[in-house]
């Protein structure tokens, strides 16, 4: 079972970091950095998985595949960014953190624009 | 499973050669006092003979060598073994040698083998007043420096074995 | 990848602190704080490789970031 794997990782990465987080919180830091790392290399395959079938899906259901990959580096802007930000607040560093996600919430506006243009293209050729 | 086996004995050594280096630096720190006050004793004896008796030099030297046990005294004896075997070394040379030859195997500093060299520039050679003053100085030397001792002792002796558990911990965890 | 690398990280983490509490009783605070620094560009090290794999399957894994 995969899951119990990640978890177990995740339980025993979690202790090692409070422990370490009252001696040497950097090194708690850092531990908590390759923890989330390592859980996301371990679930890679499976991401990939379920990355193509969207793909499939969307090619069937004629979606523009320039928008498809946007979504999709949408959703990656999102989850590198949470993942950051989880990290630096659980080291306290909070003003960083909101830093990093004000710049990933601008570089998904940016990503999303085209969309959002189209949608309104659209919206505003029904109203025709 | 060879490459599991191989690891661990690996690291069995790494951690056990530095233990055991932590272990001897903590042992150099906990015989040192005991090692200089030995030699303070081997001092005062020397002085009372000096002082109160007339006995010829290398036979005093054999007495403190008894007082202060070895392998402290094994400096005392040397010396006095060279002296009785004439060739008309005087009790300086004599010092220097036993110092040389025996004092690798005690935990003696350079601070106190230089008081002992300064004694043996005036032992047997000048009047007996001199001696016991000299003596008198080196004791008061060793007994200062027998505090430091004492101090550092306190102060690394845990630390240099704790040390050397965890630095081998450590290069086994980086090496291995 | 494994992840005797997390256990690693932390058991150089733990050590480091230990020592560094050790060497601040002995009086020797400066070399605590040398090994503390020392501890965390080694742990550095360690997780930097591991960083730049799971950026690099990011960017693949959602289309070239």
């Amino acid at each position: 079972m995969e899951v119990v794997k990640i978890v177990g990782i995740g339980l025993a990465a979690g202790m090692l970091i409070s422990i370490l987080r009252q001696q040497k919180p950097e090194l708690a830091m850092q531990l908590s950095i390759a923890a989330a790392a390592m859980i996301f290399l371990l679930m890679v395959s499976r991401i990939m998985q379920v990355v193509d079938v969207m793909q499939t899906l969307s090619t069937k259901a004629r979606v523009d595949q320039a928008q498809m990959a946007a979504i999709l580096k949408i959703i990656g802007i999102a989850y590198v960014t949470d993942f950051g930000s989880q990290v630096l607040q659980d080291a306290g560093e909070k003003s960083v953190a909101s830093k990093v996600e004000m710049a990933g919430k601008i570089l998904i506006i940016l990503l999303a624009l085209p969309i959002i243009l189209a949608i309104m293209e659209t919206v505003l050729k029904l109203l025709e | 499973m060879d490459r599991l086996l191989a690891k661990l004995i690996g690291s069995a050594l790494i951690i056990g050669a530095t233990t055991c280096a932590g272990w001897a630096a903590a042992a150099r720190y906990a015989k040192r006092p005991a090692q200089l006050r030995d030699l303070q004793t081997g001092l005062a004896i020397l002085q009372t003979e000096v002082e109160y008796g007339a006995t010829p030099l290398p036979e005093a030297l054999e007495r403190a060598a008894r007082a202060a046990g070895p392998p402290v005294g094994a400096i005392f004896a040397e010396c006095a073994s060279r002296l009785r075997r004439g060739g008309g070394a005087t009790a300086g040379e004599a010092l220097e040698a036993a110092l040389d030859a025996a004092a690798g195997a005690t935990y003696l500093g350079p601070e106190e083998l230089s008081a002992m060299r300064a004694l043996g520039a005036v032992l047997g050679a000048s009047g007996r007043a001199d001696q016991i003053r000299h003596l008198q100085l080196a004791r008061r030397r060793l007994e200062a420096e027998e505090a430091r001792a004492r101090d550092e002792r306190q102060r690394y002796e845990r630390m240099a074995r704790y040390l050397g558990v965890l630095s081998g911990a450590a290069l086994v965890l980086i090496l291995v | 990848m494994d992840v005797a690398l997390l256990f690693k990280i932390a058991g150089v983490g733990i050590i480091v602190a230990v020592m560094a509490t050790v060497l601040k009783q002995a009086g020797k605070d400066e070399q605590g704080q040398m090994v503390t620094l020392v501890g965390v560009l080694l742990v550095l090290m360690m997780v930097v490789s591991l960083l730049g794999k799971f950026f690099s399957l990011v960017r693949s894994t959602f289309m070239f970031q």
